[in-house]
C-alpha cells in the first residue's frame, strides 16, 4: 500500500472594483488537502478542507473499501521543487535595488513587491491606477476584479515523491462600459503577470481604450491596403486557445481509445500547417500551472507535443487511459482536490512561431479580437461566432474600434492553410497572440 | 455568538456542505466520493467599503472579525447607512430538507440507482462512449449579522446526469440527460425517458445536415426559452450593472417598453429546483421579481447595495457560489411566463423555420448567442429533417419584440452539472424556463 498527500493552498487578496472604486477587499486562505492510499489496483482517497491529520489518512484507507480501480501505478521515486512565487518576490526586489539593472530586465523596473501578507500596498497601487485610468478616461467606467494570488500544490507519498510548485500572480480583469453605452459592458481590459509593473499596463491600457473611443469600420478584405491571399479573409488576432477548444475535445484519449474522436484514425497524418504545433503547457511560460498534474506525472522540457509541425502525434492521456489504451502520459490528471485524478483538458497551448505579432501581421491591417463568447464548432469542426468588441491593428498598434461582427472557419482551415502563427511577444493581456485567417462578416 | 464591533455592519455566514460524487464510465466505477466541508466568510462594512475574509477554518471567526475592524474605518452611524438601514432582519430556521437529507442515504444505494442507469447506456450497442454522474448535495446555511439576522436553512438536490457520445461518419454527438430532484426516492423509474431520448439522439445524428445559413423564424424548446430569458435579459436586470451609470438608469427605468405585450419574464428563489434559495447570502427572504411584464420593464435583481443605491426594494439575490466569495447579484430560477397556443400552433404557422429543441451553451450581450445541440427544420408547417448549427443570434433588444407566440405547455428546467458563471463566480446553481416561444428575424449559421 502507497500512500500520497495531495495540498493545493491559495491565499488571495481579491479587489472587487465598482463604478472605478475598490468596493471590497477580501481575503482568502484555503486549503484543500486530500490523503489517497493505492492498494492491488484500487485507489481511497479523502479531502478536507484544512490541513491533513492522520484521521483523513485513515479514511483513504477506509475508502479502499469502494473499489475503484486504478490500475497505474503511484508515481515513485520524483523529488523536484519550483518555487515561482519566491523567484517572483526575489526579482522584484533585486530590480527596484538596481536600477542600472540589464534592458532585458527594464520591463520590471518600478515593479512593486506585494505579498498576501500586506494588503496596504497592493490596495495603494490598485486605488492610484484605477485614479489615473478614471482621470484619463471620464467617459469609461471600470469594474469587476483586480487581484493578487500565492498558490501552491504539493504531492508527496511514501514511494519517495516529493514535488512542490508555487506560483504568484497579479491579474487584471477590468470591465469596460462607456457612459453612453446601455450593455453591461462594452470591453474587457485585462493583464496576468507574476510582477505588475504599472508603466506597463498603463502603456497598454491606454492603448486599448484610445482605440475604444474611435469606432471606425472593418476594412475591406478586397482593398488595396489590406491584400488577402485567401480571397475574404482578415488576420484575425486571439488568445492562443481562443479556437483551441475543438482540438481539446477531440484530442482525449478517452475519446481516442473509445473511437470517438473527430481525429479518428489519423495519428502520425499531417493534418495542419507544419508551423503548427499544440502541445501540453507545463512550463513557467504558463502562468500558475505547475509543473507536475495531480497524478504527480511531469513532462520532459515541461512540454508534450499532441501535435508538431502539422502532424497529429498522440492524444493526451492520465496515467489510467495511458495504461488502459497504450498511449504515452501526457502529465494531464487533474480535477478536482479530493478526487480521483482523471485526464482534464487544461493547460494546453499553440507554439510561437518565433516571430512577433507585429511581424505576422506585417503590412496588412489585423483585426484585435477583445470580447468573443458565444460561438461554438458543430461537430464537423466548422466554427462560427460573434465578435462583440474587436480592433483594428495597424502599424504595431491598436487604432480603433471596429462594429460587431462574425467570424467564421473550418478547424482544417483554422489551424491549416490560414494559420498565421503565434507571436514570441506578450504583445497584450500578458499573452503571446494567435494570428489566423479568417472568413469575417 | 460573536462579539460584533461597534461603528460596522457586520456578518457571518457558516456553510456545511455534504456531496456524494460518482461516476461510471464504460461500466467502470471512476469516482465515488461523500464529502463534507465546513467554511464562513465574514464580511464587514464600514460605509464605504466592504472587507471580507473567508476561511477553512471557524474556530478563528472572532479574530478574522477583529483583524476587518482593524482595516476599516469607524463609522458612527453605520445603522443609518442606506445599505444597512434597507437590510432584512429575519430569524428563523428553514430546514425544509431535514426529514428527507441526502446525506443520510447510504452510499450503496446512491450507487445502485447509478448503476441503473448504466445499463440503459450499456445495453445500447450504438453508444461507443458514455458516462453516468449521480451527484447529490445538501447545503446548510447559517447566517447572522449585527443587525440581528438569524437565519438557518437548507437546499437540496439529488440528480442523474448520463452523457453519451454517438458517431456517424467519424463525427460525434454529444447526448445527454438531468434527472434533477429533490428526494433521493424520486430518482428512481425514468429509465424510459433515457431510452427515448437517446432512440431520438440516435435518428438526428442519423439525419442531421448542415444548415443553409440565413435568417429565420425560430421556436425554442422551454429549455431553450428559459436560456435565452436567462442570458438575453436575465443578466440585464442585475443592478450591480447599474450601479453608478446614470445613462443605464436613463435606459433602463422601469416602465419602458422592452419587449412584444405578450412577453412576462419572473425570477424568483422561491420555486423547488436548481434555483431554489429560501433566503439570499445576506439574509434577505426570497421574493417573486417580475423583470418584464406584458413586455414593459417592471423590475430588476438586487443585493442590499445595489437596492440602496436605485432606492429599489430587496429581492433576495444576493448569491454566492460559495463560502469562499462574497455575494453579487445573480438570478436565482428566471423564466417566461406560458401563453396560450400549443406548439403544434407554434409550430403550424411557420413556412419555413428552425426548431431548436435543446443547446449546448448560450451567452448575452448586446448581441445574444445560442449554440444549438439539437435543430430541426419546419416546412410548411411542419417539423422536417434535422440540422446541424454552430450558433444562433440576434440583438437582444430587438428579438424581446420579436416574440410573437407562446406556448401553454411550459417547463421550469433544473440542471445537475455546471451552472451560471459571472465574473470569478462559477458555477452557481439557477433554474431556467418557459414555454415554447415563437421569434421572428434570428441569423442562423
Amino acid at each position: 500500500m502507497i500512500k500520497e498527500k495531495y495540498i493545493l493552498k491559495n491565499r488571495e487578496i481579491n479587489l472587487s472594483i465598482s463604478g472605478g472604486e475598490i468596493s471590497s477587499v477580501i481575503k482568502k486562505d484555503i486549503t484543500q488537502s486530500a490523503c489517497r492510499v493505492y492498494d492491488q489496483g484500487f485507489i481511497g482517497v479523502a479531502g478536507k478542507l484544512g490541513e491533513a491529520d492522520p484521521e483523513l489518512m485513515e479514511q483513504a484507507v477506509e475508502n479502499l473499501k469502494l473499489q475503484i480501480p486504478y490500475e497505474a501505478q503511484a508515481t515513485a521515486g520524483k523529488v523536484r521543487r519550483e518555487d515561482l512565487a519566491a523567484q517572483a518576490m526575489d526579482t522584484d526586489r533585486l530590480l527596484a535595488e538596481n536600477p542600472d539593472a540589464p534592458t532585458s530586465a527594464a520591463e520590471n523596473l518600478n515593479t512593486q513587491s506585494f505579498t498576501v501578507e500586506n494588503p496596504q500596498s497592493f490596495l495603494k497601487e490598485v486605488q492610484e491606477v484605477l485614479e489615473i485610468l478614471k482621470k484619463e478616461y471620464p467617459q469609461l467606467i471600470f469594474g469587476n476584479k483586480v487581484r493578487l494570488s500565492q498558490l501552491s500544490r504539493h504531492l508527496c507519498n511514501d514511494a519517495g515523491t516529493d514535488l512542490f510548485f508555487s506560483d504568484r500572480l497579479v491579474s487584471w480583469e477590468l470591465l469596460v462600459k462607456h457612459t453612453q453605452s446601455i450593455n453591461v459592458f462594452d470591453d474587457f481590459l485585462a493583464c496576468a503577470v507574476r510582477s505588475f509593473n504599472r508603466q506597463a499596463f498603463l502603456k497598454e491600457a491606454r492603448e486599448h481604450l484610445d482605440a475604444f473611443l474611435n469606432p471606425i469600420s472593418l476594412p475591406d478584405p478586397d482593398s488595396s491596403q489590406t491584400p488577402s491571399p485567401k480571397g475574404r479573409l482578415l488576420p484575425v488576432i486571439l488568445s492562443p486557445m481562443a479556437l483551441g477548444g475543438f482540438l481539446v475535445e477531440n484530442l482525449d484519449a478517452l475519446a481516442f481509445g473509445h473511437g470517438t474522436s473527430f481525429f479518428n484514425g489519423k495519428l502520425g497524418q499531417k493534418l495542419f500547417d507544419e508551423k503548427f504545433s499544440f502541445y501540453v503547457d507545463r512550463s513557467s511560460d504558463s502562468l500558475g500551472t505547475a509543473f507536475f498534474d495531480a497524478e504527480g506525472s511531469t513532462c520532459e522540457n515541461d512540454r508534450n507535443y499532441l501535435i508538431k509541425d502539422g502532424v497529429l502525434q498522440k492524444p493526451f492521456a492520465d496515467k489510467k487511459l495511458a495504461k488502459e489504451f497504450g498511449y504515452e502520459n501526457t502529465a494531464t490528471a487533474d480535477g478536482a482536490y479530493d478526487s480521483v485524478p482523471s485526464n482534464t483538458d487544461t493547460c494546453f497551448t499553440v507554439e510561437s512561431s518565433g516571430r512577433t505579432l507585429r511581424e505576422l501581421i506585417g503590412e496588412r491591417d489585423g483585426i484585435y479580437i477583445s470580447v468573443m463568447s458565444g460561438g461554438d464548432f458543430t461537430s464537423e469542426g466548422n466554427f462560427a461566432s460573434p465578435v462583440q468588441t474587436a480592433f483594428l491593428y495597424r502599424g504595431g498598434k491598436l487604432v480603433g474600434r471596429l462594429p460587431e461582427f462574425h467570424i467564421s472557419g473550418n478547424i482544417y482551415d483554422i489551424f491549416g492553410a490560414n494559420f498565421v502563427g503565434v507571436s514570441c511577444d506578450k504583445a497584450y493581456e500578458g499573452e503571446f497572440k494567435l494570428v489566423v485567417n479568417m472568413k469575417v462578416g | 455568538m460573536y462579539q460584533f464591533p461597534e461603528g460596522f455592519y457586520t456578518d457571518v455566514r457558516e456553510e456545511t456542505v455534504h456531496a456524494t460524487t460518482i461516476t461510471i464510465e464504460n461500466g467502470v466505477l471512476k469516482e465515488n466520493k461523500t464529502k463534507k466541508e465546513q467554511g464562513v466568510i465574514i464580511r464587514l462594512y464600514d460605509g464605504r467599503r466592504w472587507y471580507i475574509s473567508s476561511t477553512t477554518e471557524p474556530d478563528k471567526v472572532q479574530q478574522e472579525i477583529d483583524s476587518l475592524a482593524g482595516m476599516a474605518v469607524f463609522c458612527p452611524n453605520i445603522e443609518d447607512d442606506p445599505v444597512v438601514k434597507k437590510y432584512e432582519v429575519n430569524q428563523e430556521v428553514q430546514l425544509r430538507y431535514k426529514d428527507c437529507d441526502v446525506s443520510l442515504v447510504p452510499n450503496a444505494r446512491k450507487l445502485a440507482v447509478a448503476e441503473q442507469y448504466a445499463d440503459c447506456l450499456k445495453a445500447c450497442e450504438k453508444i461507443p462512449r458514455w458516462k453516468v454522474y449521480y451527484v447529490d448535495n445538501h447545503t446548510r446555511k447559517h447566517i447572522v449579522s449585527s443587525k440581528g439576522c438569524d437565519v438557518t436553512f437548507d437546499t437540496q438536490n439529488c440528480c442523474v446526469a448520463p452523457r453519451y457520445v454517438l458517431m456517424k461518419d467519424e463525427k460525434p454527438f454529444y447526448g445527454r440527460k438531468d434527472i434533477y430532484r429533490m428526494k433521493f426516492e424520486e430518482l428512481k423509474g425514468h429509465e424510459k425517458e433515457l431510452e427515448e431520448l437517446i432512440r431520438e439522439d440516435l435518428a438526428y445524428n442519423e439525419n442531421a445536415v448542415p444548415v443553409e445559413p440565413g435568417e429565420y423564424t425560430c421556436i425554442f424548446s422551454p429549455a431553450v426559452t428559459g436560456v435565452f430569458a436567462h442570458e438575453s435579459f436575465g443578466h440585464k436586470s442585475e443592478a450591480d450593472f447599474m450601479v453608478g451609470d446614470e445613462n443605464m438608469k436613463r435606459e433602463w427605468a422601469i416602465g419602458t417598453r422592452v419587449g412584444a405585450e405578450l412577453l412576462n419574464i419572473v425570477d424568483t428563489g422561491m420555486e423547488e429546483g436548481s434555483g431554489y434559495v429560501p433566503f439570499d447570502d445576506e439574509g434577505t427572504r426570497a421574493k417573486k421579481t417580475y423583470l418584464i411584464r406584458d413586455g414593459i420593464l417592471s423590475g430588476r435583481l438586487h443585493s442590499a447595495m445595489t437596492a440602496a443605491a436605485l432606492n429599489e426594494e430587496l429581492t433576495g439575490n444576493a448569491r454566492a457560489v460559495s463560502f469562499q466569495f462574497e455575494p453579487i447579484v445573480r438570478m436565482t430560477a428566471t423564466y417566461v411566463e406560458p401563453g396560450k397556443s400549443t406548439k403544434e400552433e407554434l409550430i403550424a404557422g411557420v413556412e419555413k423555420g428552425i426548431y431548436i429543441s435543446d443547446y449546448n451553451h448560450g451567452s448575452g450581450m448586446s448581441t445574444f448567442t445560442i449554440a444549438p445541440n439539437k435543430a430541426y427544420m419546419i416546412r410548411d408547417g411542419h417539423l422536417a429533417e434535422p440540422v446541424k448549427i454552430s450558433v444562433i443570434t440576434g440583438n437582444v433588444m430587438h428579438t424581446l419584440h420579436e416574440i410573437d407566440g407562446l406556448s401553454a405547455e411550459f417547463e421550469l428546467c433544473s440542471f445537475a452539472l455546471g451552472g451560471c458563471g459571472k465574473m470569478e463566480q462559477f458555477p452557481l446553481r439557477v433554474g431556467m424556463g418557459g414555454p415554447y416561444m415563437r421569434v421572428n428575424h434570428l441569423t442562423v449559421q
